[in-house]
C-alpha cells in the first residue's frame, strides 16, 4: 500500500545557472554545436563499414540459418550505433535501410521467427548504402526500399503502403 | 540581435554523460563542447556514472537509456534516492536508441526529466535543456516513484511534443495523473532527434 505523495518545491539550480548574464542564444550554440560535430565526421564516417563489417559476422556465425533472440538482441544494440552514426552524418539512405533493419529484427523477436536470410537482404542492402559504394540512383534506392518492405510484409512485420501495393500491381 | 532572456550560459555548468556507445557519446561531447559547457565528462557505464556523481559535482545528467552493465532505470533508481540533493534533484535528460516502448516508460517512472530519441542533435538537445532550464517542476516522492512532477501545468511540455502525427493538440496527451501511466503517453515525451 502506498503512503502519501510528498511533494517537494526543488530549486531549478540548472536554470539559476543557465540564466546568467551572456551566453549564447539559440541559433548561436546550435551553429557551435554542428561545427564541433563536424570534426568527428572522417572517423566516425570511416567506421561505418566497421561497424556493418560487425553486423554481418553476428548474422554470419548464426548456426545453421538460423537466428537466436540472443543474436538479434545484439544486432539490434549495434544498429543503433549505425543509426546514430547515419543519422548524425545524413546518410538518409543508410538511415533508412537500417531502421527497416531494426523494425525486421524487433518483429522477427517478437513473433519468434528465426530466417537468418531476411536478416541477410537487410545486410546487403545495407552495403549498397554504406559511405564508399557507388551511389544509387533515387529510383534504385528506392527499388531496394520497396523490396526491404516486401520482406517485411512476408513475415506480417508491416503491411505494405498503398505506393507499394500498386508499385506491385 | 536576438534578446537577452533567449540566450543561455553554459559556462557554468558540468555535466555527466552516461553511454557505452563511444560514437553517440562523442557527439553528445561535441554538442556540449559547442554549447560551451565549462565541463563534461563521459562514463561509458553505470558503475562509473555513480562513482563519478560521488566525487564530482555535476548540473546536468543525460544518460543513454540501455547501459553495458546496468539498466539505466537501475542508475536512475540511485539517483533519484540519494541522500545528497544535489545529486537526488538532477535534471536527467535520457537518450533513447531503438528502444522498445517498455524501456521508455520504465525509465520515466523512474524520474527522468525528459527523453530524447537517438540520433542527438544540437538542435534538440539545446531544445530540452533550456526547456529543463526554464520550466520549474517540484519533485513527487512517494514509495514507488521519486522524480519531477510530470503534470505539465508549471510549463509546456518537452519539444517535439507536437510533431507526430499521432499527436492531437486537442487531447492532454500529457497530464499524467498516476507515476505508473501507460505507453502511449510515455512514448509522447519522446522527442525525434532529427531536428
Amino acid at each position: 500500500m502506498s503512503k502519501a505523495c510528498k511533494i517537494v518545491p526543488v530549486k531549478n539550480r540548472l536554470g539559476q545557472l543557465l540564466r546568467r548574464p551572456g551566453g549564447v542564444s539559440r541559433t548561436e550554440a546550435v551553429e557551435a554545436a554542428a561545427v564541433a560535430v563536424e570534426t568527428l565526421r572522417e572517423d566516425y564516417v570511416g567506421a561505418i563499414p566497421q561497424e556493418l563489417g560487425a553486423l554481418e559476422a553476428i548474422a554470419a556465425a548464426a548456426r545453421k540459418k538460423r537466428i537466436s533472440p540472443r543474436d538479434f538482441e545484439a544486432m539490434i544494440e549495434r544498429a543503433g550505433r549505425l543509426l546514430t552514426l547515419a543519422g548524425t552524418f545524413r546518410y538518409d539512405l543508410l538511415e533508412q535501410v537500417v531502421q527497416r533493419f531494426c523494425d525486421l529484427c524487433v518483429g522477427m523477436l517478437e513473433k519468434g521467427i528465426d530466417d537468418a536470410e531476411a536478416v541477410d537482404v537487410h545486410l546487403r542492402a545495407m552495403r549498397l548504402a554504406c559511405p564508399g559504394a557507388p551511389a544509387l540512383s533515387e529510383e534504385e534506392a528506392g527499388k531496394m526500399l520497396h523490396g526491404l518492405s516486401r520482406v517485411h510484409a512476408h513475415y506480417h512485420i508491416r503491411r505494405l503502403g498503398p505506393a507499394a501495393v500498386q508499385a506491385d500491381a | 540581435m536576438p534578446p537577452v532572456e533567449d540566450r543561455l550560459n553554459f559556462s557554468q555548468i558540468t555535466a555527466l554523460v552516461v553511454d557505452g556507445d563511444r560514437y553517440s557519446s562523442g557527439i553528445v561531447s561535441q554538442i556540449l563542447r559547442g554549447f560551451g559547457l565549462a565541463y563534461h565528462q563521459i562514463a561509458q557505464n553505470g558503475a562509473d556514472a555513480m562513482q563519478f556523481l560521488g566525487v564530482e559535482k555535476y548540473d546536468l545528467l543525460i544518460t543513454e537509456a540501455v547501459l553495458p552493465d546496468m539498466n539505466s532505470v537501475d542508475l536512475l533508481h540511485w539517483v533519484r534516492r540519494h541522500s545528497n540533493p544535489r545529486i537526488r534533484y538532477m535534471p536527467v535528460v535520457m537518450l533513447t536508441g531503438y528502444a522498445q516502448v517498455s524501456k521508455v516508460v520504465a525509465a520515466r517512472d523512474c524520474g527522468a526529466n525528459s527523453f530524447v530519441r537517438k540520433p542527438v542533435s544540437p538542435t534538440v538537445l539545446f531544445d530540452h535543456i533550456a526547456w529543463s532550464a526554464r520550466t520549474e517542476r517540484p519533485f513527487i516522492e512517494t514509495d514507488n516513484y521519486v522524480g519531477p512532477c510530470r503534470r505539465f501545468k508549471f510549463g509546456e511540455p518537452p519539444p517535439g511534443m507536437n510533431r507526430r502525427s499521432t499527436d492531437r493538440r486537442d487531447q492532454p496527451v500529457h497530464q499524467v495523473a498516476e507515476p505508473a501511466a501507460g505507453a502511449k503517453q510515455a512514448a509522447g515525451h519522446i522527442s525525434e532527434g532529427v531536428p
